[in-house]
């Protein structure tokens, strides 16, 4: 059995190799964001770059959260092709959960100056009756897409709360810059289609420029 | 878990790989050489193959307690562990051989052990969870439910398993009552069931744990 990544592996020492795989697995098996401090193959520049180039190989791409923190994501590439091919999408009653999730929980909250940076953690819960009354779902599907996005750690519950709150989950931090900045942009057209950023956001695309 | 079949159109190792990471498992026309960076399992007498996605070095999930890294979670973990080691001890006929494909078994036949495991639970309780768990673990590709048929078997996630990891899951289908075609031979029946917690324990290390992280972005 053969890895894509082999040849770039080969050419290393047995102890780099090692270092490497061992990032590797914190980075694409591990829930959360690791320290640099802790993996060799982040903390020297050199073997950081056989580390994104593995990404690479498997369609990912190495990803720095604030701080000397580090994940991995989809690459760009990937993550165009994958869209392209509907490969890997939600399904329709999920997505629809996660925006109402990500219009309450960080779009709301940005606009009104409450979260100021360009990441997707956030201090705003929103609620299971929010989520009732704005998806219309039964509870039955609900209770199913809130299931499938905690296993999948797209969301998070959120305790001491009266009823079951949520925020975005874990895998918020694996966007790629890009791809934070296109997740920006839809959901400002999604939740204020008239406003005067939505219009500047659709004239830079037909233009083909960035926003 | 894909249901559908990959085209061949040209899509690279990478692409394949990233599909597999949003989706699990890929299935697949039998005939079709696996890229690298997959192992190809086919599934006997259906006509079709999984491609399973399988790391540089083949490091697997467990990988993250050696690196005190803390493993992802599942809703109802401990539960879904317990299922995942009921299915295997039902499904793994031949411990001496890898545990995949193993045989299908009725659904009835996986409560029943649970109820041995865990006998003051009420049946209803034990038929919630683990319906709640069959599907769970059906979407990450360690097991495949068949609802309509009332059966279940090994999903192709379980050839992941390192060797180190199978030999602790032999030895914990060992302490485990018996499979239910062994449990009519008189000699088998007195065996002891393990403490449920041990099970789980184990189980959710080696597998359920790494069921969650492997399918992670969970885009299924």
């Amino acid at each position: 059995m053969t890895h894509p990544a082999d040849d770039l592996l080969a050419a290393l020492s047995e102890r780099q190799r090692d270092e490497v795989i061992a990032a590797w697995a914190a980075l694409e098996y591990g829930r959360e964001p690791v320290e640099e401090v802790g993996f060799a193959a982040l903390r020297d520049p050199a073997l950081r770059e056989t580390l994104r180039d593995v990404l690479h190989r498997s369609g990912r791409e190495l990803v720095r959260v604030a701080g000397r923190r580090w994940t991995s994501g989809y690459s760009d590439a990937a993550r165009t092709e994958l869209v392209a091919r509907g490969w890997g999408a939600l399904p329709e009653y999920d997505r629809a959960v996660l925006t109402t999730i990500l219009v309450h929980s960080v779009a709301i909250p940005r606009s009104e100056g409450r979260l100021t940076d360009d990441s997707w953690a956030s201090a705003t819960p929103t609620t299971v009756a929010e989520l009732r009354s704005h998806t219309q779902l039964a509870r039955g599907k609900l209770n199913e897409a809130l299931q499938r996005l905690r296993t999948a750690d797209l969301i998070r519950a959120v305790r001491g709360a009266e009823s079951a709150a949520y925020v975005p989950g874990a895998q918020f931090h694996r966007l790629t810059p890009a791809a934070r900045r296109l997740l920006q942009e839809e959901l400002v057209l999604a939740a204020g289609p008239g406003s005067p950023l939505a219009a500047a956001i659709r004239a830079s695309r037909e233009t083909g420029g960035p926003a | 878990m894909s249901g559908r079949s990959p085209a061949p159109d040209g899509a690279d190792a990478a692409l394949w790989a990233a599909r597999a990471r949003a989706e699990g498992p890929l299935l697949v026309p039998p005939g079709v050489p696996a890229p690298e960076g997959f192992r190809r399992l086919v599934e006997p007498g259906a006509g079709v193959a999984w491609w399973v996605p399988v790391g540089p070095d083949a490091v697997t999930p467990a990988a993250l307690r050696d690196l005190r890294l803390g493993l992802p979670t599942l809703d109802h973990r401990n539960e879904a562990s317990r299922v995942l080691a009921v299915c295997l001890r039902c499904c793994w006929t031949d411990l001496a051989a890898e545990p995949w494909p193993g045989r299908e078994v009725a659904v009835a036949a996986v409560l029943a052990m649970l109820a041995e495991l865990l006998p003051t639970r009420l049946p209803q309780t034990h038929n919630r969870f683990a319906v709640e768990a069959f599907r769970q673990l059906t979407d990450s590709g360690w097991l495949r439910w068949d609802e309509r048929a009332g059966t279940v078997r090994l999903g192709p996630r379980v050839a992941t398993w390192s060797a180190a990891e199978l030999e602790a899951l032999r030895e914990l289908c060992r302490t485990m009552p018996p499979a239910p075609a062994e449990a009519a031979r008189p000699d088998t029946a007195s065996a002891e069931a393990v403490p449920a917690e041990d099970a789980h324990a184990r189980v959710a290390s080696a597998g359920a744990a790494s069921a969650e992280a492997a399918s992670a972005e969970g885009s299924r």
